[in-house]
């Protein structure tokens, strides 16, 4: 694993939340590299590798994917059910970033296979923190699969 | 022994008759004294004449005569013994003649005894034979002489003695026999006499008979009549001539034909041919009296015939017309107690309904349906008031012109005159029992046969919510009854609507409750989730900026805190429109009518800045109608609508905006349009345009509030709003307001 450049996939339409989370996650120097990308079409577009993402040289596999929930043009449901449906794409692990407590958005995203579902904290300690235990645990300590 | 010689000799009694006794007597007395005679003459006349006495020979076979004529008399055979008796004595005298002179003879001169005789015993017939018969046997004997073959008359044996006893004898049976005939004559006439009598009596007791019978008809209760073989009445008794109005004597002469009834005289025809064939009968018949009024008769009638021949009829006539009238009286009452029983029912299904339908829609159609059927009426409909448009809308109807009614969506304006207005402006009932004459009612074009109506208002909790029509085909059809069973039915039927539409108010509450409470639910989620955003970049920038100043980073010290103060002044545009959507049916202004067109010109000035800056043009159609709403919200539909339509032009050279009308939608209210020539809106996200939050531009301006509020306006105006567009080309939105 060491040595080997991390790519984290960061899908957030809020253009703050983004600079916050990539913000903390350079200052842990977790992740050698991360995309970020504004609506669930474009995210979709850059892993179904279409358009101006046709090219596998250019458009490498994530190792996690980041995915907030309300997203527009293509919302983020729909964009992990897409993943998780796709033989290519499931087996990435994708992380629910998003301010939504609710109880049923919770239930949906597993229910289509989400691999952890985080809320967004309010204080920035607790989201600097938070961000410092995920790029740990999933792009550290964790095994990622062969894609 | 001369008892038994005395009774031989007395003459019998015949107790039948008069006559034969007489007779009796008189061939008896006759008999005797020709007996007198023959003894006297055997006795006497050897001693007169005796040269005579070989004639004595011929007195035996007188004797024996005789001695029949007492036998014959004995066994009371009168008619035969007279006529022995006369032939017989003729017999005696004709041969004593022709022995003794002929003509010339005594015997001959008895004759007259003979004849006188027959005219007393038996006739004048016989007499006359006799008396010819002595002149024909005198002229025999006459000519007998003269030719010699009768020995004429010797003074021998006619001796003047013998002449004497005779005659003397002649003349006592003479006096005899002229007695008798007086006595005859006697008889006779006390006879006529007798049957005179009788014959007065016998007229008497018929005439008391007659005078009897008219007398029990004169007073009898019942009608009687006897008319002749024409039909006429020979007489008629005063209760026949009472039940016709008229007097006997005004109907004498008349006949029944004269006051029968055109439709009964085929019956009276049949009765007189019964009459003829000498049958009796008894029939019902009406009568007219002289003054109009029609008898009912029951008539019996018995045929006259005398000597075989058909003289006329009796008849008996009993007045029906009491008995009728209480039969007629018994089946109104029985038809009566019938309807009550119809309306009771009806009652009893109408209650049942009302009580059991919580459905408008199920209960109207089932009582209007159940009232016309069961009374058999020509129209039943029932109108619910709408007091918004000042009409009563028919909700129910029977039969296929009611049906019409209904998908015409037929209504009356109650300032106008109709029943139903008079009814629910006055809430009262109305009846109109001939139509025609009443001036509030006017005439239905659907319904031509109507001849009476009922109109009933339907109250509920004091309030007018309806009225109900009732219409007969007939006139007056309405009775007392009918009028106040189908008024409890009527309250019924408020009752029941009362209770559907309390039902059905609650089950649009409960609809509104859970659609409210899902908002809500997605409100909080939206509203904690857009106010936590930019919470989140606030409180992350602001624990930034302690790394920007201890790294000296001044720029990125600058970046942070105006996305501090971007993220504070989003929140703040967040909350005040938050705001403004709850006060949205919470806060309303009061609404009014007004051209839409002035509402198009505040929203425009408004959008003023916007529109300059992208350069675009505005259309407006000319002719736009007047809406009916909260003017002040409808300037923010428009003013929204446009800012949008400018806002994602693109990079359209030559943006333009157009507003108008497109035609009503199926609730007759107008469709108005905002249409731009700009990027278009994906089929896909036309639903969720509409949304709280719903951005689908990540780089626009606005919080994803405007097109929410939009739509909470024109919901909250009853009206619709959707949008069309390809995904290019620009997009449409339309919405529908009502104009009043």
């Amino acid at each position: 694993m060491i040595g080997e450049p991390i790519f984290v996939m960061l899908v957030e339409d809020n253009l703050d939340h983004a600079e916050l989370v990539m913000r903390t996650l350079e200052d842990h120097r977790i992740a050698n590299k991360i995309r970020h990308f504004t609506d669930g079409q474009t995210a979709l577009d850059y892993l179904m590798r279409r358009g101006e993402f046709s090219d596998p040289a250019t458009t490498p596999r994530p190792h996690v994917i980041l995915l907030d929930l309300r997203l527009p043009r293509v919302d983020g449901l729909e964009v992990l059910q897409t993943i998780k449906e796709d033989e290519n794409l499931k087996a990435i692990p994708v992380v629910i970033l998003t301010t939504s407590e609710a109880e049923k958005d919770v239930a949906r995203a597993y229910y289509n296979h989400a691999n952890s579902y985080l809320v967004k904290p309010l204080g920035y300690e607790e989201f600097r923190k938070l961000m410092e235990d995920l790029g740990f645990y999933w792009l550290g300590w964790n095994t990622h699969p062969q894609i | 022994m001369f008892k038994t010689l005395r009774g031989f000799l007395s003459p019998p009694v015949f107790s039948e008759s008069d006559e034969l006794t007489l007779q009796a007597r008189h061939v008896t007395a006759i008999v005797n004294v020709v007996l007198l005679s023959t003894v006297l003459y055997t006795v006497v006349m050897p001693l007169l004449a005796p040269q005579l006495v070989p004639r004595m020979v011929l007195i035996i076979p007188m004797y024996l005569t005789l001695l029949g004529l007492y036998i014959l008399i004995r066994r009371r055979k009168i008619y035969e013994a007279s006529l022995g008796l006369v032939i017989g004595v003729w017999a005696v005298l004709l041969i004593s003649a022709l022995t003794s002179g002929g003509v010339q003879a005594p015997a001959f001169a008895g004759n007259v005894i003979v004849i006188l005789s027959a005219a007393v015993l038996l006739n004048q017939r016989t007499a006359i034979i006799f008396a010819l018969l002595s002149g024909i046997e005198g002229l025999v004997m006459a000519y007998g002489v003269s030719i010699g073959f009768l020995a004429p008359s010797s003074p021998n044996f006619n001796t003047p003695a013998s002449f004497w006893l005779a005659e003397v004898i002649y003349f006592g049976v003479a006096v005899a026999l002229l007695r008798m005939a007086t006595e005859n004559i006697s008889l006779a006439l006390q006879k006529a006499q007798r049957e005179l009598a009788e014959r007065t009596r016998i007229e008497q007791e018929l005439q008391e008979q007659r005078d009897f019978a008219v007398q029990v008809m004169d007073n009898l209760g019942q009608g009687m009549t006897i008319t002749d073989a024409e039909g006429h009445f020979e007489y008629v008794n005063p209760a026949y001539a009472k039940m016709l109005g008229l007097s006997p004597s005004d109907l004498i002469g008349k006949t029944p034909r004269d006051f029968t009834l055109p439709e009964d005289l085929e019956k009276l025809d049949k009765a007189r041919g019964q009459r003829k064939q000498g049958q009796a009968s008894t029939y019902e018949t009406r009568l007219r009296r002289a003054t109009g009024e029609i008898v009912y008769v029951l008539i019996t009638g018995v045929p006259r015939w005398l000597n075989e021949k058909f003289i006329g009829a009796i008849a008996v006539v009993t007045d029906l017309t009491e008995r009728k009238k209480a039969e007629n009286e018994q089946a109104a009452l029985l038809e009566r107690i019938q309807r009550h029983n119809v309306q009771l029912q009806t009652a009893a299904e109408v209650s049942r309904a009302a009580s059991s339908t919580l459905e408008l829609d199920l209960l109207l159609p089932r009582v209007v349906e159940l009232i016309q059927k069961q009374f058999n009426y020509y129209y039943v409909g029932l109108f619910l008031h709408d007091k918004n448009t000042h009409r009563a809308v028919l909700r129910a109807a029977t039969g296929d012109m009611g049906q019409k009614m209904l998908d015409e969506g037929y209504a009356l304006d109650i300032k106008e005159s109709s029943m139903i207005a008079w009814c629910i402006t006055h809430k009262q009932p109305r009846f109109a029992l001939d139509v025609g004459a009443d001036p509030v009612r006017f005439k239905n074009p659907y319904l031509p046969l109507t001849r009476s109506e009922l109109a009933f208002p339907l109250i509920s909790r004091g309030e007018v919510i309806g009225a109900m029509t009732i219409q007969s085909s007939e006139p007056s059809a309405f009775s007392k009854d009918d009028i106040i069973a189908l008024q409890t039915m009527v309250e019924q039927i408020s009752n029941g609507i009362q209770n559907a539409t309390l039902f059905a108010e609650r089950v649009a509450l409960n609809a509104e409750l859970q659609s409210r409470n899902l908002e809500l639910e997605r409100f909080t989620y939206t509203v904690s989730h857009d106010l936590r955003s930019p919470l989140i970049t606030i409180r992350g920038f602001v624990g930034l900026l302690q790394q920007d100043v201890s790294s000296n980073d001044m720029e990125r010290l600058q970046k942070d805190i105006r996305r501090i103060i971007t993220a504070t002044e989003k929140m703040q545009q967040l909350l005040n429109e938050l705001l403004e959507l709850s006060r949205i049916g919470r806060v309303t202004n009061p609404m009014q009518s007004l051209p839409f067109r002035q509402i198009v010109d505040e929203a425009l000035e408004r959008v003023q800045g916007r529109i300059e800056n992208r350069g675009a043009r505005i259309k407006i159609q000319d002719d736009l109608p007047a809406i009916y709403g909260d003017p002040t919200r409808l300037i923010e539909v428009v003013q929204n609508l446009v800012d949008n339509a400018v806002k994602f032009m693109g990079d359209q050279p030559d943006p333009v905006v157009e507003i108008g009308t497109s035609g009503k939608d199926a609730e007759d209210r107008t469709i108005f349009f905002v249409r731009d020539n700009g990027i278009g809106i994906d089929p896909q996200f036309h639903e969720r345009v509409f949304g709280l939050f719903n951005k689908l531009n990540i780089n626009s301006e606005g919080t994803g509030v405007g097109l929410a509020l939009v739509k909470r306006i024109i919901e909250v105006h009853n009206g619709k709003i959707w949008v069309e567009s390809a995904g290019t080309n620009g997009s449409t939105f339309y919405f529908s307001l009502p104009e009043k």
